[in-house]
Parts: C-alpha cells; structure tokens; sequence
C-alpha cells in the first residue's frame, strides 16, 4: 500500500499555551520518516501538550506546526486527516458499536457527505482488521473487547484511515503488561511498513525498546533527541525523573533498561 | 427472522424497524382525517377522501383537519429532529428544546409580540425563531460559564432556570394584557387547530435550509460520539458542528413554535424511543425521528380531540401527560443511556 512516505510532520519555534500559562516555548522537532518516534519526560513536561500541537487539536501561540511544508492549521482539516491520524487518549468507545463500525470511522476523511461507500473503502477495512488481527473479532461488540483488543481496534480505525503518519497519546496507559506488549508490537509492525509514528510514552523501557527515535522533555523543552542507547544515560534519567538508576543492555534487544532504580539521597 | 428482533438495538436492520414506523405513521395520519370533534363521522370523511361526501364534510376534512394534520406533522418533524440533535451534541439524555428554555424563549418572544399588539394569524416565524436562537445561546452560556462544557447536570438546571423565568415573564404578559391573554393562552398550550395553508408555506424555506444542514452535520455528529479530539483527528470541526446545530435546533424549535405553540416533551420522547429501537447511532436515529415525532403529536392531537369531545384539549396538555412518565421511566433506568 502506497501511503506517500515522503509526509514529513515537524514543529518550528512552536509555543503552545494553556490560557496564560505557557506550557512549550519556542520548541523545534522533526519526526524522522518511517520510524516510531516516543516523546518520553515527567508528568507535566508539556508532552501531551506537543501531540495535541501537531496533530492541530490545540492551535500554537506562536510558530508553527508544518505538514508537508505548510502551515497546519491554514489547511483544509478533511485533507489533514488523510495525512496524519490521531489516536487521542480521551477516547469514548459508545455502548452497541462493533469493531467494524468503529474501524469504518477512519474511512471518513476520504468521504464526502454523499460519496457512498466504495471499493478503496471496503479494501481499506479489510486491511486494517488485518494488520490489527482482528478479523475474528471484526463483529464483536467494543464493550465485550479486553482492553488490548479494544485499543487494537482504535489503532485499526487509524489504519483504515491510510495516513503515512500516525500520533498516538499513550496508548498503553491503561493496559497491563501483556497487552502493552500486544498494542507496541502493532504500532511497530505499522512502523515497519513505511508508517512515521510518534507517541508519547510514560514508561521509558518501553519506549526504548520499541522506539527509533526518544525525544526527551522536561519542563516543556527537548532536553535530548536521538536513538534511544545513544540518548538514555544515567544522567538524563536523574534530570528528567530525579531518580538514579544504572543502566544495562537488554541482551536480546540491545535496548536499554533501568535497574537499581533509588531515589536521590539528600535529595 | 430472528435477527430482525436482534437483542441489541443497534445490531438490528435499519429497515425491520423503519418499515413498521413509517406504516403506523402513514395510519395515523389517516386517522388524524378520519376523526375529529365534530359531526362529521369517519365514514362521511372516508367519502371525501373518495371525492365524494357532503359540502360539510368536503369543508371539515380539507379546510379543518388536513391542515391541522400538516401541523402536526411539520411540528412533530421539528421537534423529533431538534430533540435528537441537542441530545446528540450534548451527549445527554436529557437535553430537549422544551426543557433547555428554548421553547420557552420562542415562546416568550411571541407572547411578546401579541401583547405588543400583533396577532397570531399575522405573525412571522422569524420572530420565534429569533426568540429559540436567544434562549439557545442563554442556555449554553449559563452551563459554560463556570468552564464546564459537559456538565450534564449544568445544563438540565441552566435550561429549568431559564424556562421557568421566561414562563413567569410570560405569565406577567397575560396578567397586563387582557385583550391579548385569550389568544395567547390557548396558543401558549400548544394548539394545532385552525390554521390555514397559507401560513404553511412559509415555513418550506426554513425546512429546506434546516433539513440541509441536518444532513451536512449527521457524520460530524456521529462521530463526535468517539469523542471531540478524534473527530478532530478525522478532519471535522466540532466547534463549528455545535454552531451549526444551536442554528438548526433554532429554525427548527422557531417554525414549531410559530405554528403549534411551545410543546414539551416531544423532543425528548422521540429521541429516547428512536435509540430503544435503533442504538445510539444519530446516522440510525434520525431517520427514525421524522415519523416518529408526528406520529407523536399526531395521535396526541387525535385524542385531543376525542377526549374532551364537543371541545378540544390544548397539545401541550395531553404530550406532557405522555411524556412526563416517559421522562420518569429514563431517571429511575439503572444508569441513564449514556451517549
């Protein structure tokens, strides 16, 4: 499937504001094509704030969000959608709705209010039930779901959306380890197949693991950015979490992991 | 067969339950000819509709109680319509043109109007639906100002509030001016007789505009309902969706209320009836909603007219009789249908 892998998605001196409390000031960053990008910090840090500035939910006080080049917000949002798609963390999963309605939403963006369902659409579906391996699931009510399963279905309805990129706010936070396991290993096989991804990630393990690329914030800056073994040391976990750790290689994965994990003395 | 009666009203066909809807309506409103206070028994009308029958009835069927059907059946589509939108955006059970104050804006603004000297047979829709607009923004900009967009709750206490102070104003209205008072006493009831076809007619281009924006608003709306940030994540426009409803709901409330008076409940019932049928979904419950709000008004106004035969029962009387348990019945449920 031909997603345009070229889209490229960055921030320019971007400054976003809750009322009038500045959250990110002047911030610059650019997802790298085709790879998974985690935006990893403290509670606070500004890094929902950044997923909400560039997937246009919230509208910056100052510079810009480029798509493609352009301004964001100065495009049409339906054309925005067929580019960039959006998994939120707030999302509501209504009571009688089946897997495959929900999946049919993200066919929405490249329907107009009388253009009838079509082919592309129908090709579009199946294909999301199936990299989601949900086909079995595909007529079973949301509700019934597990949560993995349920948040499978949600990453699907942003599959069939045909979107060469892909933000997703911690779409693991309410999941136990196994079904973070099942709801990673998707969004990596997306990636694996030309997919530009970037989310913010509480749990930093898991974000090196299955990330290419951290950015790393605190206080509303990118403090460090780059592939996760040359970016996590000891140093930046105790700035951005003020705990002191040590640091080894997962053997299998080369990715690394926190042990030993203290609190700071006379901290 | 079984599917058609499936347990889950949302996994049920669309037609297993539009068929049968859209048939009762079709009845009814043949009854609503059929029936009526006068002398003119159902068999003499079935002879006009034949092209036959006496002058009398001829008079009765055409000039009295087919435009009193055209009545209920525009008020009842408005009203449908209007309840399940509101309900919709609010996403709250509960949120009806009649119990949100914007009936009673409408209303009020009428009042006015025919205490001001004008009266019914000349009055312009437009004023009720000036009227609807205002008690519509009143309404959100109470629930909003304490930042609480989707406070359910807010909202219910912010629409009583208003309702029930811009009823007192009316009541004030009629205490004043006792030559307007008659008039609008029945009127303010709800009343959908003696209206002529000519006071009809101007009501086709605010349908028309309405019943287009509905349809332009329907997808945004359904899928609103996953929640406001991935609507926007599928390139709608949440703030102006809700704009373009307030708009909506205002022509719509407006034209009922110019036309048959403030009637509650309508807009509440049908909705909370089109979801036990169909689900959830407003792409499903909309389609539902237009007959079932005229049948509604329809069969409320036919037993209007039987019940308290030789005279007439105002509407509004006899829907509030047959709201307010169904209102009951959705606060005692085990948790309220969430939207």
């Amino acid at each position: 499937m031909d997603l345009g892998m070229s889209t490229v998605l960055s921030a320019n001196n971007l400054t976003l504001q809750h009322g009038k409390t500045t959250i990110i000031e002047l911030l610059n960053l650019a997802l790298p094509i085709g790879k998974v990008t985690a935006i990893v910090g403290p509670n606070g840090c500004g890094k929902s704030t950044l997923l909400h500035g560039l997937s246009r939910i919230h509208a910056p006080t100052n510079g810009y969000v480029l798509l493609d080049g352009k301004d964001i917000h100065k495009q049409p949002s339906r054309e925005v959608a067929r580019r960039l798609a959006l998994l939120p963390q707030d999302t509501i999963s209504p009571d009688g709705m089946t897997v495959s309605e929900l999946i049919r939403f993200g066919r929405h963006p490249h329907q107009g209010t009388m253009k009838q369902w079509s082919m592309s659409d129908e090709e579009a579906i199946s294909y999301a039930l199936n990299a989601a391996n949900l086909n079995e699931l595909e007529n079973r009510l949301l509700d019934t779901l597990s949560g993995g399963q349920r948040q499978r279905a949600w990453i699907a309805m942003t599959i069939a959306q045909e979107t060469p990129l892909l933000l997703l706010d911690e779409p693991t936070s309410a999941l136990d380890l196994g079904h973070q396991v099942e709801v990673f290993e998707l969004i990596k096989a997306l990636s694996n197949k030309g997919k530009t991804v970037a989310m913010v990630v509480h749990d930093l393990p898991s974000a090196c693991r299955y990330a290419d690329h951290i950015v790393a914030m605190k206080g509303g800056k990118i403090i460090a950015e780059g592939p996760p073994k040359e970016v996590i040391t000891k140093e930046l976990v105790l700035e951005l979490y003020g705990i002191e750790c040590d640091l080894l290689l997962d053997p299998t994965t080369q990715t690394p992991i926190l042990i030993n994990i203290r609190r700071v003395r006379n901290g | 067969m079984a599917f058609l009666f499936h347990p889950i009203p949302s996994q049920r066909p669309m037609s297993s339950m539009l068929v049968p809807v859209y048939a009762l309506f079709v009845l009814c409103c043949f009854c609503s000819l059929l029936f009526g206070a006068g002398s003119v028994s159902p068999m003499d009308a079935v002879q006009v509709l034949l092209g036959q029958g006496t002058d009398e009835a001829i008079f009765v069927v055409h000039e009295l109680r087919l435009p009193r059907t055209i009545i209920g059946l525009i008020a009842g589509v408005c009203l449908g319509v209007s309840g399940v939108l509101m309900q919709s955006v609010t996403r709250n059970p509960l949120a009806e043109p009649g119990l949100l104050g914007v009936s009673a804006g409408s209303a009020f603004s009428v009042a006015l109007a025919l205490a001001l000297g004008m009266s019914v047979a000349t009055l312009p829709i437009e004023l009720a639906q000036v009227g609807a607009l205002v008690g519509c923004f009143f309404v959100i900009g109470i629930a909003k100002l304490q930042g609480q967009r989707n406070d359910p709750i807010r909202l219910v206490l912010a629409g009583a509030a208003l309702t029930s102070l811009l009823t007192a104003l009316t009541s004030l209205l009629l205490m004043y001016n006792e030559f307007a008072a008659d008039e609008i006493r029945f009127w303010i009831t709800g009343s959908i007789a003696g209206k002529r076809f000519d006071q009809l007619v101007e009501v086709v281009p605010s349908l028309v505009i309405a019943s287009l924006c509905s349809l332009y608003i329907v997808r945004p709306l359904a899928s609103l309902i996953l929640g406001e940030n991935v609507a926007i994540g599928l390139g709608y426009r949440p703030q102006r969706v809700r704009l373009i409803v307030v708009f909506v709901v205002a022509l719509l409330v407006g034209t009922s209320t110019a036309i048959a008076g403030p009637i509650i409940f309508v807009g509440l019932v049908v909705p909370f009836v089109a979801r036990a049928l169909v689900g959830t979904d407003i792409r499903r419950t909309l389609w539902l909603c237009l007959p079932l709000g005229p049948l509604m008004i329809i069969s409320a106004d036919i037993l209007s007219r039987l019940i308290a035969q030789p005279t007439e029962m105002p509407l509004g009387v006899l829907t509030a009789i047959i709201g307010a348990p169904v209102l009951l019945l959705i606060v005692r449920a085990q948790r309220l249908p969430t939207l």
